[in-house]
């Protein structure tokens, strides 16, 4: 219950500032998103604002884990990614080789607290189960649309991600781990407006 | 002039089609190697097994049993995976053993990968292992992550003439949700079954009052006490080898050293006789 009125309240804040942000023009988002896993839902959605002549991009997402996918679980990222790097194959085909970002992600749920609950001693636990720090790489091909298609571009993109807790893991036991055991995928695609 | 243009459009597509089928191709390889992840939360994946120590316990029962149970009791894998690997070769490399015993924190911060880094690893045990909840696997998702991948978190089995009674300890996680399940463990060590011994293993030890529940210390205290076949009540947690009476009963108490400290506790039991031995790996 408690679940369905966050998710509630997400999505109508959502459309809220969505509506109001189109009879502000200035306050439209430049993009919008639908992503496949990359540890933030089993399905994303998100919206943000290029930067710096598209060299930064912000973001937020809201995710979802449904039951039947290891769910249920509702989390909520900001991103930051910087572009170093463009290849215009032509006028309509942009590449992204290798954009690198940070990721914040929250996970809601009383089982993932934030702050160490006053039952514990003092930092019996040292991190934030509610919190996590990823760091990720994104790989995307981007279609520029002509003027009159009413959206400026699609692009698909392929994410890369590790977050603090299996990066400590991973540099503890470099003899054991591998790296592939550390580093998680998703898909997605975004549109450009 | 148009049918220039035509040509470029349509090498424009091929190249998108190319780029497409190649991202399509990596993201079918990468789904095969299991990399979608949706959540560190998330109870269980695509190739997380489920059920470990039942199969574990089919496994020991297709064991021919003798007068001796050799058992290897460790607890606190978390996070020392290059220790993980050594143990297992060491545990390997020993005649006669008949289980391990892992006492708990499996995982350090409750995570389904960090679970199934550890199963990778002691999967290549020779041998069945038995996981029991530590404090650490119930952090975040923990709990429902164990109990799909391992099981309940009480449970018992009888094998050698040995009744094992598992159960969850870790009382601070939950307060107020019968944490140890004092009815449930009376139950058990009422020993229906007619073993000769019984063995208890769970993670907290009762010594260990804040984080076992400080209600349930004595009730617990008493009813291992008023066991008179129980040979050990053994825990992890503590990250070091105890051996004592912390109560001044008769009832002896055995703490795992952690994976960091490269060593296990072996355990051959004959007739209820306790030979210990203390191996470096």
């Amino acid at each position: 219950m408690t679940r369905s009125c966050t998710l509630a309240a997400l999505l109508a804040m959502g459309a809220a500032s969505l509506s109001h942000a189109q009879s502000v023009g200035k306050f439209v988002p430049d993009f919008a998103q639908i992503q496949y896993a990359g540890s933030n839902g089993w399905l994303g959605i998100g919206a943000g604002y290029e930067l710096l002549h598209r060299r930064l991009r912000t973001q937020a997402q809201y995710g979802y884990v449904p039951p039947e996918r290891g769910g249920p679980l509702h989390m909520l990222s900001v991103a930051l990614f910087y572009r170093p790097l463009r290849v215009n194959s032509n006028k309509t085909l942009q590449i992204n080789p290798l954009d690198i970002g940070f990721k914040g992600s929250y996970q809601f749920g009383r089982d993932y607290f934030f702050n160490l609950p006053s039952r514990y001693p003092p930092n019996y636990y040292w991190w934030k189960p509610a919190f996590r720090l990823h760091l990720a790489t994104e790989s995307s091909v981007t279609y520029k649309l002509p003027k009159t298609a009413g959206i400026r571009s699609v692009t698909a993109y392929l994410e890369f991600n590790t977050n603090d807790l299996y990066l400590i893991s991973y540099v503890l036991n470099a003899g054991s781990l591998r790296i592939g055991e550390v580093v998680k995928a998703g898909i997605g695609v975004r549109v450009g407006f | 002039m148009k049918i220039k243009s035509i040509t470029f459009r349509i090498a424009d597509y091929v190249t998108q089609s190319l780029i497409i089928l190649t991202q399509f191709t990596l993201a079918l390889l990468l789904t095969a190697c299991d990399q979608f992840e949706f959540s560190p939360n998330q109870t269980f994946d695509q190739t997380s097994p489920t059920n470990l120590n039942a199969q574990n316990l089919a496994r020991l029962r297709g064991n021919a049993e003798d007068d001796t149970v050799t058992i290897v009791f460790a607890g606190d894998t978390q996070r020392w995976y290059d220790e993980q690997e050594r143990f297992v070769k060491k545990v390997n490399s020993l005649p006669n053993i008949d289980l391990v015993l892992l006492a708990g924190d499996i995982s350090d911060f409750g995570l389904l990968q960090e679970f199934k880094w550890v199963q990778k690893r002691l999967s290549a045990l020779h041998v069945p292992y038995f996981g029991i909840i530590g404090n650490h696997d119930m952090v975040a998702n923990g709990a429902r992550i164990f109990s799909k991948m391992f099981g309940p978190l009480n449970y018992s089995f009888v094998y050698g003439g040995i009744k094992f009674i598992a159960h969850n300890t870790n009382g601070l996680e939950a307060p107020g949700r019968n944490i140890p399940d004092l009815g449930w463990l009376a139950r058990e060590l009422q020993n229906a079954e007619g073993a000769r011994h019984i063995i208890t293993v769970s993670h907290v030890p009762p010594y260990n009052t804040v984080e076992f529940g400080a209600e349930s210390v004595e009730p617990y205290k008493m009813l291992l006490e008023n066991t008179p076949d129980l040979l050990l009540s053994l825990h992890g947690h503590v990250h070091q080898h105890q051996d004592f009476h912390p109560f001044s009963d008769q009832v002896r108490y055995m703490t795992s050293f952690s994976f960091e400290q490269s060593a296990f506790v072996l355990l051959q039991i004959v007739n209820g006789q306790i030979l210990k031995s203390i191996i470096s790996y």
